[in-house]
């Protein structure tokens, strides 16, 4: 399966990618890459200041683990497509930045606020992530549960994988 | 129970009691992108095979991020923009008589008192400082409010921050909001709004007033709001709309957070390498050797700014060891520079005037720094990598400290009294 193909279920189980606090939007995807639409373009960028050749390094399904404020900056939403490109359907943080957090949810990265796998989860360490039981699993072990205070609007739109599907399944275009 | 300026802001439009928290879907005045964001937009629509546009009228695209396009990519997006205005009949602001999204806006007189704006941007929270609830978005949420007008909203909490006093002169409005920042932190206010209010913020001009809004987004907020008062009215009374009607925020309103602010305390600001919430006294970097200075951005780029910088430049010469660009925000700001007689002296003093644009602010463009090299902007943003090489290095300041570091090669601060 290619990087850009969807998952089709939406159990995520891959390698952690570990990142600090306050990784902006220039970080995940710098300007003077964000001149294309395309989400494999933009994904070879991704990361590559403070981690070299990271899209080679991902696999399918990884799991990007990070600590405050992830995604700060910008409102590019260059970055959670670009995220989607190198093939990671899911990003667990302390914090999320108000912009990022919402470019995610509209386009169906799933977002988890988890203020203790931080701690836990190394470089490395296999993530998996149960969404009918809410938990959160490193290598093997249940150490976290997904603390869903969620909901209205924005619990659908995630359930729906992104703002576009809620709108056409809602009649609203 | 009641309402924050915010809450009753949305209520307004919606027609029925509104309190933080909720998620709904609010109806748009204006929605804005620009360059960098439109064309994801137009892809969604495209991949969602979507070919009607709800409200035409309501929406504008500015060329700023890459204007003029720096190479063929970029040209091509900037096209796709034009082409797909044409097709629906949407202003589309180009280079030659347009500038940077969020001083071109307020110029265009288009936005009405506490209207919703959203705009594929970031700095969009800028137009709070007319009274306006106004906030960045991506570009899925500009797709969805171009086929639907709408779009949806989780109602935030609000930090309330009363200033008072007289700031000192040579502090300008660039320094209180950094100063914020700083106490704030650059995730802060993350979710919520900030309400500034106090007999300092009632005398500042529109100008000021977007200064201070514009970087809000800085401690993660999703908008700020001044609320309308005298000096706004004016403001909209000169762009011909003339009935101003004022909400205020309830007295027990339920604030996250109160503030209170002393002006008279304050001295200039620099936000340090590579956070805008890294704040220090500028007195303390006094001596610093810098490379470029930046003056201009959404945040320092309208024509009060330049009337600041010039008082420093005037019959001056930019130090042999700095190149100053100086980044107009519009083309009427430009044409203003020019019929106040401060072009003519500016190039006289060997700064580089360049084209209306976001130009050096993102350094995806013109005025990239190189390797190792230090910069002083008026801008808003300093992140790692932000302004070129990585291993350039971004001090933020005022436009009194710009000016005047331009001339001396280092940074140096103008005396406050
Ligand atoms: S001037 Fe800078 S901060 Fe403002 S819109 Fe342009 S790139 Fe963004």
């Amino acid at each position: 399966m290619s990087k850009t193909d969807q998952i089709s279920q939406m159990n995520i189980d891959g390698c952690a990618h570990i990142f600090g606090d306050h990784i902006d939007t220039d970080i995940i995807i710098p300007t003077q890459f964000c001149t294309t639409t395309d989400k494999t373009e933009l994904a070879k960028h991704c990361m590559n200041d403070v981690r070299e050749n990271f899209y080679d390094s991902v696999q399918d399904g990884d799991v990007i683990i990070a600590g405050d404020n992830f995604g700060c900056g910008s409102s590019r939403e260059a970055a959670p497509i670009a995220i989607l490109g190198c093939g990671i359907q899911c990003v667990i943080a302390k914090s999320f930045s108000r912009l990022f957090y919402r470019n995610a949810v509209n386009l169906g990265l799933l977002v988890i606020e988890d203020k203790e796998l931080y701690k836990r989860a190394n470089e490395g360490d296999r993530i998996a992530v149960d969404l009918d039981t809410n938990r959160i699993f490193v290598n093997g072990v249940h150490v976290s549960c997904i603390q869903d205070d969620e909901c209205g609007i924005v619990a659908e739109i995630v359930k729906e994988k992104g703002l576009m599907n809620y709108l056409l399944h809602n009649n609203m275009i | 129970m009641g309402q924050t300026l915010i809450e009753k802001m949305i209520s307004l439009k919606l027609g029925r009691d509104i309190y933080k928290g909720q998620s709904v879907f609010v109806p748009v005045d204006i929605i804005m992108g620009t360059d960098g964001t439109t064309p994801l937009a137009l892809k969604v629509l495209e991949e969602y095979n979507i070919n009607k546009i709800k409200n035409p009228e309501k929406i504008i695209f500015v060329h700023d991020h890459f204007a003029p396009p720096k190479d063929i990519s970029t040209a091509n997006l900037s096209r796709m923009l034009d082409q797909f205005a044409k097709k629906f009949h949407i202003t589309s602001y180009k280079e030659d008589r347009g500038g940077i999204c969020h001083v071109l806006l307020p110029e265009l007189g288009i936005m009405k008192p506490y209207d919703i704006v959203v705009g594929a941007d970031s700095h969009t929270c800028t137009y709070g400082g007319l009274g306006i609830f106004s906030m960045g978005i991506g570009s899925t949420d500009m797709a969805c409010a171009m086929a639907t007008s709408k779009l949806w909203i989780k109602v935030p909490e609000t930090i309330r921050i009363k200033v008072s006093g007289n700031l000192k002169s040579g502090v300008e409005a660039k320094d209180l909001i950094l100063s914020i920042i700083g106490m704030l932190g650059t995730d802060g206010a993350n979710y919520r709004a900030i309400e500034f209010c106090g007999s300092t913020i009632e005398k500042l001009t529109i100008a000021e007033r977007m200064t201070i809004c514009n970087m809000v987004i800085e401690c993660g907020a999703k908008a700020g709001i001044i609320n309308i008062d005298k000096v706004t009215e004016q403001y909209y009374y000169e762009k011909g709309i003339q009935d101003c009607q004022r909400i205020e925020a309830d007295s027990d309103a339920n604030y996250l957070e109160t503030y209170e602010v002393e002006a008279e305390q304050l001295k200039p600001q620099i936000g340090c390498p590579y956070s805008p919430a890294n704040v220090r006294n500028a007195e303390e970097l006094i001596g610093t050797k810098i490379n470029q200075v930046v003056i201009g951005s959404c945040t320092n780029g309208r024509i009060e700014d330049f009337r600041i910088a010039y008082q420093y430049m005037k019959g001056k010469q930019v130090h042999k060891n700095v190149k100053l660009i100086l980044v107009p925000g519009s083309h009427n700001v430009l044409m203003q520079m020019e019929e106040e007689g401060m072009l003519k002296d500016f190039i006289k003093s060997n700064a580089i005037i360049s084209p209306p644009s976001c130009g050096p602010c993102m350094g995806g463009h013109m005025g990239v720094l190189a390797d190792d090299q230090v910069g002083l902007y008026t801008t808003n943003r300093n992140f790692y990598g932000r302004n070129g090489s990585p291993s350039s290095k971004v001090y933020l300041s005022n436009v009194s400290i710009a000016a005047l570091s331009a001339i001396e090669g280092e940074i140096q601060v103008p005396e406050v009294n």
